[in-house]
């Protein structure tokens, strides 16, 4: 956790029972969540919620119902005061061709609050950190399509924000690009102290660069954790072998180990629940007696994608019976 | 990155741009003041009008605003140098020659060219490149949005209604011996010239900002424009000349064009349009029909930028 005030001081970001309809459609269903500062990854499938809730944290969304409280700020009736501090980069490409970056930076920045000059000044830092050089002062229309997403992080963080909200920021690019982006937005983080939540369905980007996730599907909580937390080891120890493996289940329940169904090469391994214990020793042993060619003898992690098996739900769900508390 | 090593075994990356490297001089934070609206809207204001001319664009965009703004203040240059010819023979006031109360008639064509073709312009670029989620997530209201653009295009306008009038005052004043006499004649002007060019200015700017702001297609836009300031004319001209009955005749005050001549007939206090004349319609009705079509545009534009999807 990047900021070791975070439990005596507000949340950056306090959602509480939030509802939103888009008529019959409920896009947000009572979310209630804290975000303390870092960079957040929001992960969720396609129309699982993020936009729509990226949308009302900034005030371009009134939500149906509940509470929304950002930096102190109610986006819905504190719009224009807050969004002098949030910078927002939407999912999709918002930038007029026939003007130059240096020239839409600089009314962004101007639109969110800074005097003229200070936004011609920032605009050339930020176009600078962002990686544009001479072609700043040519139009976007000739860009390519990683250079405008490079404008469009600019753009966002023109004005020194303290929350940046990116949506799907590396769509469109290719895998150098994406690279390139995620280092930028790392650094963005970290160096430049911004609070950042990032929305992405990707969830090796978002294990790339956050260290806080906050997943929701179907516009509800399925869990917000330290990413440490989602990628942990788990309680099973896999056991493969190049041939046996009947004779290794019967003796290893033999000698009390639970056995677990389910994946992985079917007559090849074995996944064995470790309730607490360190049984290794016990494996090997069976192993040995039985005179079996033992390939490997593995402690499970948990791997974001995981996040999202049912299996791994359950468990997470009942593990943690208080979801969006960080503190 | 340490992954990137791992990657190496893959096909090899193209080689980074020498663009996309990150020059390593540090961030620096802000703690100054942080405006708001009254700035964010000077700021759309001020980009909407330079838009509106061609300022900061190609030099193809300049075109257009360039000829609307030209060709009127040429006309009154050209009344000018003819006063100017006629008093050499003696000729002190050419009663022939247009003058304040004539520049509408003449000026408004231009100014329907000028709004028909960058309201589109300030309007339809952001819908179509969706660059109103960026301006909605800054410093300001969809509504400052929406009169910033009014006040634009406005301001625009009345540049290209004034210049006219203003050659004309600075061209009587240079001309004549008896300096203060024309001044006063030329002041007494200036209230119907401010009156009426600013009813016409926020009425033309408004109907077309309205259009704009429903069709995201800047040819269809345009085109929907240039219908609406022309073809309720064909209408009112038919309407009348069929004489289907006293109520029929107060069409004339759907026309925008019409009731802008009225208007400005009101403010100077001469004759109307032929076409009025023949409806016989007060030209009250028509500055009346002109200030409601003004502030009617407003609402409706400010209310679509309420609800637009961003």
């Amino acid at each position: 956790m990047l900021d070791p005030n975070a439990g005596t001081r507000p949340p950056l970001i306090r959602v509480e029972a939030l509802t939103k309809r888009f008529g019959g459609i409920v896009a947000l269903d009572a979310l209630t969540l804290d975000v303390a500062p870092g960079i957040v990854g929001l992960v969720g499938a396609n129309g699982a919620g993020k936009s729509t809730l990226l949308k009302i944290l900034l005030g371009l969304l009134a939500p149906t119902s509940g509470r929304v409280e950002v930096m102190g700020y109610i986006p819905e009736t504190q719009g224009t005061l807050l969004r002098r501090f949030v910078g927002y980069m939407p999912e999709h490409p918002a930038l007029p061709p026939d003007v130059s970056a240096t020239e839409f930076v600089a009314q962004a920045g101007r639109l969110s609050g800074l005097p003229a000059k200070v936004a011609r000044e920032r605009t050339a830092d930020v176009l600078r950190h962002v990686g544009l050089a001479e072609e700043r002062y040519r139009a976007i229309g000739g860009y390519s399509t990683g250079m405008r997403q490079r404008v469009q992080l600019a753009q966002a963080i023109v004005h020194d924000p303290r929350l940046l909200l990116l949506d799907e920021p590396t769509n469109g690019l290719d895998p150098a690009g994406r690279d390139e982006m995620l280092g930028l937005i790392r650094r963005t983080g970290t160096e430049f102290g911004i609070a950042i939540v990032l929305a992405s369905h990707l969830l090796g980007e978002i294990e790339e660069v956050c260290d806080h996730l906050v997943a929701i599907d179907g516009g509800r909580l399925l869990r917000s954790a330290p990413m440490a937390d989602f990628t942990a080891e788990t309680g099973i120890l896999t056991v493969e072998v190049e041939e046996g493996r009947d004779a290794l289940v019967a003796g290893l329940a033999a000698r009390g180990l639970r056995i677990l169904e389910g994946s992985g090469v079917p007559d090849r391994t074995v996944r064995i629940a470790l309730d607490g214990g360190a049984p290794f020793d016990v494996v090997r042993d069976t192993v040995a007696d039985l005179g079996l060619p033992l390939v490997r003898m593995e402690r499970g992690r948990h791997s974001l994608e995981d996040l999202f098996r049912d299996d791994v739900l359950a468990e997470a769900t009942s593990t943690r019976p208080v979801p969006g508390a960080r503190a | 990155m340490t992954t990137g090593a791992d990657r190496l075994t893959a096909p090899p990356p193209p080689p980074p741009a020498p663009a996309g490297s990150i020059y390593d001089i540090g961030y620096r934070g802000y703690d100054g003041p942080r405006l708001g609206r009254r700035h964010a809207f000077a700021t759309l204001f001020v980009g909407g009008l330079r838009a509106t001319f061609g300022l900061g664009r190609s030099g193809r965009a300049k075109i257009i605003p360039a000829f609307c703004l030209a060709l009127p203040a040429l006309t009154a240059v050209v009344i000018v140098a003819m006063s100017a010819f006629a008093s050499r023979f003696g000729i002190s006031d050419l009663a022939v020659l247009p003058g304040h109360p004539d520049m509408a008639g003449s000026t408004g064509t231009f100014v329907v060219i000028l709004v028909a073709v960058q309201a589109p312009e300030l309007l339809g670029r952001d819908v179509r490149y969706r660059v109103l989620s960026l301006y909605f997530s800054r410093a300001l209201l969809r509504v400052d949005y929406a009169l910033a653009k009014l006040a634009a295009l406005t301001t625009a306008a009345l540049v290209v209604l004034l210049v006219p009038h203003v050659i004309l005052t600075i061209g009587a004043v240079l001309l004549t011996s008896d300096v203060l006499g024309v001044l006063g004649r030329e002041a007494g002007f200036w209230p119907a010239i401010v009156g009426s060019t600013v009813v016409m200015a926020v009425a033309m700017a408004g109907v077309a900002l309205v259009i704009a702001a429903f069709i995201a297609r800047r040819a269809y836009a345009t085109v929907a424009i240039f219908a609406v300031f022309i073809v309720p004319a064909i209408i009112v001209a038919v309407v009348l000349a069929l004489e289907l009955g006293a109520a029929s005749r107060y069409i004339v005050l759907f026309d925008v064009g019409t009731a802008i001549d009225a208007a400005n007939a009101w403010f100077f206090g001469v004759a109307p349009t032929e076409v009025w004349k023949i409806a016989s319609v007060p030209v009250a009705f028509g500055l009346v029909a002109s200030i409601v079509m003004a502030i009617g545009s407003c609402a409706i534009l400010v209310q679509r930028y309420r609800t637009i999807v961003a």
